[in-house]
């Protein structure tokens, strides 16, 4: 019988303890006399939600393709588990070995979200590898990020040894093989960075110092004159050569354990052709390119008799933005509808043509219906270019309700950059003219009671956005709004919002610099771990460490950026460039929309790569 | 349709995946290796799969039942291979049987069960533990526990409900192997370590600590003393 790391008799007394003991299908083990890499492919949240993500489980496939190299997943324990861990002196261990981490070659981590860092600090106290970088000795492996989060690299930089900027498809096959010949060499950890740090997109934060201004201000980061022949003073985002043929794995792990997203995900295309102003995702993964449709009906095809998946989901930005979206989806249903999968198309804008694609769909499966018009009013959509109309909005849910569907969901943010009380009003009014239209509907019939919920986010400006100077309204502020929504929200509409404090914080540390680095270690060291989630996060403990450290996080969360200062990420380049997102913002100040990538080119930046929209 | 009767091995990591867990790993195992599931009609179509009562998150099973409709007709033995092709490590099949139209489901068949423990005993020796039990069970008196039941906890007397108890006994130190047989099935059930957590309190009361290692399930029995392979 299969030896597990963490003894029988703790895997009894915590929560799914299917969690930790791995040999799910298609995860790989190999024979180690063969390896020559051993990586530990990190997720600083639980097991559920880090198998629910699609590229987290593509690098692991892609790593291990390579013989030498085995790459094995390794999750947060959940407390439960951590604290019978700790109490008894065991290490944090990779799922497919069931061994500590601490003796592999490389640790990456995938981030996804800034609330996950401490879980980042604590998973590297866990299996005992000092958790600055300058705390490491020869023996330890080296510790790197990639993800979206990973583009504001300051936060952390005293954490990771380095980062992959870009995508991972592309820049770790390489970042493997460097490291195996540095190995091979037996050159020492700072040579062995010094290679690393010449790979087109990785960014080693220790070869570089942030200059302050006596108001505390960055104005500078420096490339230290010691490694001036290595370190590059931008860093390039690397994105893959040709999507088309790019790696997309045919199988994936199947876990045996419930999971957030249990499903096959298609990715359809990266990028997004909007611009919707408040959007990271629309920027950082642009230019948009898309897979042709014979492509993924093929690889569909060989994912539900690799995985068994009772379910497929397309995966994008925006569904509907997919060109040959009818084409494809008739040839997937082909596909999945002998098989009872079903399939899901998430995220489509609402038009008679996508309801009848989902009238098809539904066929296996009838959901509920999601709309994001993010803003209650024209005037604030066209502020953040979110390009929805309210007589389209109106329609689609006419449409909908005709359909069958009493279940709607509308999307909001709140807080947003010249938004007005009246725009917060409009939320509710908006919301109240959905529930309009269900009444007409149905009028005089007997109807299922509506199911309309508004669903109120707070925004947060982030790095590599034309909001990136904005200002994030205060935690009273944030409560004074969601008030006025709710006083203003018919009763027969469901309202969430979302916790004010968590927002904040997320604020202070997206658009964050180096010595926030000191603040997520203390908030650690106080006992903070899985802070996205709010029955752990603690507020106080964050303002403490903020106190600890003499920093002031509305510096960093509501202080106005003036366009011309240097900001902690301008050493990164994405493509996007900030003479673009300068011009979104001033276009955003008068409400002026800017057309989509396929209407109308607007010069962001993103042309230089030469691929996808940009050259078609 | 036709059914199936696949009898399998849990054991491995499977021993810690639940219930509902099970139910779509079959359901993906079969679409794997394209075994023609019946699917069940209307808003929700799902396959039609009948198991046996769930085996509690941690115990290991040689005797674990699943009845599979299939729209399509198989040989069993084509029915097996298919399904051994494709079900993930832990959950190993053992038999496939074609059932007889309108044959009960296992749980309205099986009458008993038959398990294998093992336990650490504290407080007392294992032999001591083992006399003083065994002596209290041939006395065939009421022994009453307060058991939890559908309708809540309740006093039940547990001694009709044992049909063997500390069989193939295997003694090491403090360690304590046994085979024991309980009423299981959809009128009685009884789990072997509230029999024997039962069993302890009523002979040693606080006296003597139990600690239930491992559990593996062996086999069914049938009011016959058959299974129902």
């Amino acid at each position: 019988m299969k030896n597990f790391y963490i003894p029988e008799d703790i895997l009894k007394i915590v929560e799914k303890p299917g969690r930790y003991t791995g040999g799910e299908l298609n995860s790989v083990v190999k024979d180690l006399s063969k390896v020559d890499v051993r990586m530990a492919l990190c997720f600083a949240d639980n097991y559920d939600i880090g198998m629910s993500h699609l590229g987290f489980k593509l690098l692991y496939q892609l790593l291990n393709e390579r013989e030498n190299v085995w790459c094995e997943r390794v999750f947060a324990p959940w407390p439960d588990l951590e604290d019978q861990m700790r109490a008894r002196g065991y290490h944090l261990f990779a799922l497919e070995s069931q061994q500590e981490i601490r003796n592999f070659d490389l640790i990456a981590f995938s981030l996804q979200y800034e609330m996950s860092y401490t879980n980042v600090l604590n998973m590297l106290d866990l299996a005992g590898v000092p958790l600055y970088t300058k705390d490491r000795g020869e023996q330890d492996p080296l510790v790197f990020a990639g993800g979206p989060s990973a583009n504001n690299t300051e936060p952390m930089a005293d954490f990771f040894d380095f980062y992959n900027l870009g995508e991972g498809e592309e820049m770790l096959p390489e970042i493997v093989e460097t490291y195996q010949s540095c190995k091979k060499a037996g050159l020492s950890r700072t040579e062995t960075l010094r290679k690393i740090a010449q790979i087109e997109g990785v960014y080693v934060p220790s070869f570089y110092t942030p200059v302050f201004d006596a108001s505390g201000k960055q104005i500078r980061l420096d490339v230290k004159s010691e490694y001036a022949d290595v370190a590059p003073a931008r860093i390039r985002k690397r994105i893959v050569e040709d999507f088309e043929t790019a790696y997309f794995p045919d199988k994936f792990v199947v876990p045996n354990v419930e999971v957030v997203h249990d499903r096959i995900m298609l990715e359809i295309f990266r990028g997004c052709i909007r611009g919707c102003r408040f959007c990271q995702a629309g920027f950082i993964y642009r230019p948009v390119r898309e897979r042709s449709p014979e492509r993924l009906i093929a690889l569909a095809d060989k994912l539900i008799a690799s995985t068994g998946y009772e379910e497929l989901s397309m995966l994008s930005l925006s569904t509907s933005d997919y060109t040959k979206l009818g084409e494809l989806t008739d040839g997937l249903l082909d596909i999945t509808v002998p098989q009872h999968v079903s399939l899901a198309l998430p995220s489509l804008r609402i038009d008679s043509f996508s309801l009848d694609l989902m009238q098809k769909v539904s066929a296996v499966r009838k959901s509920g219906l999601t709309f994001a018009p993010e803003a209650g009013t024209q005037r604030l959509r066209d502020v953040i270019n979110k390009g929805v109309q309210e007589e389209d909005l109106l329609r689609s849910c006419r449409l909908a309700f005709e359909g069958g569907w009493n279940n709607v969901k509308l999307y909001f943010m709140l807080g947003l950059p010249f938004e007005t009380d009246e725009d917060v009003v409009g939320i509710a009014e908006l919301a109240g003219k959905v529930l309009k239209v269900y009444d007409e509907v149905h009028y005089g019939r007997k109807a299922r009671r509506p199911e309309i919920t508004v669903s109120v986010s707070t925004f947060v400006p982030k790095p590599f956005t034309p909001f990136q100077w904005a200002p994030q309204i205060d935690i009273p502020e944030i409560r004074r709004r969601q008030d006025l929504i709710k006083r203003a929200l018919n009763r027969r509409i469901n309202f969430s919002w979302h916790d004010p404090e968590t927002t904040v914080l997320e604020g202070a540390i997206s658009r964050g610099d180096r010595r926030i680095g000191k603040v997520i270690y203390d908030v650690w060291k106080m006992g903070g771990r899985f802070d996205a989630w709010s029955d752990y996060m603690d507020y106080d403990r964050w303002m403490a460490a903020f106190g600890k450290n003499d920093l002031d996080a509305t510096q960093f969360n509501q202080r106005a950026r003036e366009i011309d200062e240097f900001l902690p990420w301008d050493h990164v380049d994405v493509g996007v460039t900030k003479n673009f997102l300068v011009r979104e913002y001033e276009r955003a100040a008068r409400a002026e929309v800017t057309p989509n990538c396929r209407a109308k080119c607007s010069g962001c930046g993103a042309a230089t790569y030469k691929r996808g929209i940009c050259v078609d | 349709m036709t059914k199936y009767r696949l009898k399998y091995c849990k054991e491995s990591g499977m021993r810690f995946i639940s219930h509902l867990d099970l139910l779509k790993l079959f359901s993906r195992a079969a679409r794997r290796c394209r075994l023609p599931l019946s699917y069940s009609h209307g808003f929700n179509p799902h396959p039609e799969l009948v198991f046996n009562a769930p085996l509690p998150l941690g115990v290991t099973s040689e005797a674990e039942y699943v009845d599979l409709s299939l729209d399509e007709e198989l040989l069993e033995g084509e029915c097996f291979s298919l399904l051994a092709s494709s079900l993930p490590e832990g959950i190993r099949p053992l038999s496939v049987r074609k059932l007889a139209p309108g044959e009960a489901t296992v749980m309205k068949y099986v009458c008993a069960c038959q398990y294998r423990l093992l336990v650490k005993v504290q407080g007392t020796t294992p032999d001591e533990f083992v006399t003083a039990i065994q002596t209290k069970l041939s006395k065939n008196e009421p022994i009453l526990i307060m058991k939890k039941s559908k309708s809540g906890v309740k006093e039940t007397d547990i001694r009709p409900l044992i049909r063997a108890f500390f069989e193939d006994l295997e003694i090491e130190q403090e360690r304590l192997g046994f085979s024991c047989v309980t009423a299981a099935g959809n009128v009685m059930n009884l789990r072997p370590e509230v029999a024997l957590a039962g069993l302890s309190q009523h002979v040693f009361g606080d006296a003597v600590q139990v600690d239930v290692e491992e559990i593996h399930k062996v086999r069914y029995y049938t009011e016959d003393g058959g299974s129902p392979d």
